[in-house]
């Protein structure tokens, strides 16, 4: 038989985490009729994502974004 | 103004590394970062970042991603429930791989210095990066708040269901409820041919 010290574990901690996170995951999102329509449609135009920066701006962000992974993978940081 | 190269670290939340302070004015995104997002890491729900000030080591700003999709099912809504039950749903299900922006958060301490643009930048540049070929969107269930919505409009991001009526109807709710969050999407294909051709 399960205590009330036990209960008060289950409904705190890891168990309601669980539920909260299932009730998430939940929401991943299934598009029908018009609105898988327009979104497939949208998406043979991937322009309209077109950033206006030049691409020599977008690739100093990517060589920034290396730099920032490269240092992490260096560190102890991404040990898990 | 901060620049999240120079000027801080990334560090990854594990049970060993956790966000102790945090401040970006939503109580609810505070303790995720704080308290909940190392037990999502522990159970495979994702992974939260985040970058801390190396001159002071104060976090600046914070984000999860998981594994995510958007699935379409290319039928009418009035069909959809009679079509179902008839017809494999493979033949009507497309699926595309995504990354969810799970949680998102700048601390107030750093706001107004442009720092969420800079972490989008980040964010979009490191799914192409780390993830290779493997994701096409990212996705976001955002805030239905005007701050919030104006923040990723002006990241590219679109909304996935046309009107907050789609999206309630969807999503099983009472019309006459406010919406809390929308869902929206950006594709992350144009930008990597901008980068890589």
């Amino acid at each position: 038989m399960i205590n009330m010290t036990e209960w008060g574990f289950i409904f705190g901690g890891e168990f309601v985490f669980l539920i909260t996170m299932a009730l998430e995951i939940r929401r991943t999102p299934v598009l029908y009729g018009e609105d898988a329509k327009r979104f497939l449609k949208e998406i043979e135009h991937p322009e309209q994502f077109k950033d206006s920066r030049s691409k020599e701006e977008l690739l100093a962000i990517m060589e920034k974004t290396k730099r920032i992974w490269a240092e992490y993978h260096a560190s102890k940081n991404d040990r898990p | 103004m901060i620049d999240l190269d120079k000027d801080c670290l990334i560090v990854k939340v594990s049970y060993e590394n956790t966000i102790g302070s945090f401040d970006c004015g939503n109580a609810d995104l505070n303790e995720f970062f704080i308290a909940d997002s190392p037990k999502y890491h522990r159970q495979l729900l994702g992974e939260t970042y985040f970058f801390v000030e190396k001159s002071t080591q104060r976090v600046v700003c914070a984000y999860t991603l998981s594994n995510d999709g958007i699935k379409t099912f290319d039928l009418p809504n009035s069909r959809k429930k009679k079509v179902r039950e008839a017809v494999p749903r493979e033949k009507h299900m497309k699926s595309f791989p995504a990354t969810l922006i799970g949680r998102l958060g700048v601390s107030k301490e750093f706001a107004n210095q442009g720092l969420g643009s800079q972490l989008m930048e980040f964010v979009k540049a490191s799914c192409l990066y780390e993830e290779g070929n493997r994701c096409r969107f990212l996705i976001v269930d955002a805030y239905n708040q005007p701050e919030v919505i104006q923040y990723y409009l002006k990241n590219k991001f679109i909304f996935l269901f046309s009107t907050e009526d789609q999206e309630k109807q969807y999503f099983g709710m009472d019309e006459s409820h406010p919406i809390k969050t929308r869902f929206m999407y950006f594709d992350l294909l144009d930008l990597g041919r901008q980068l890589f051709g």
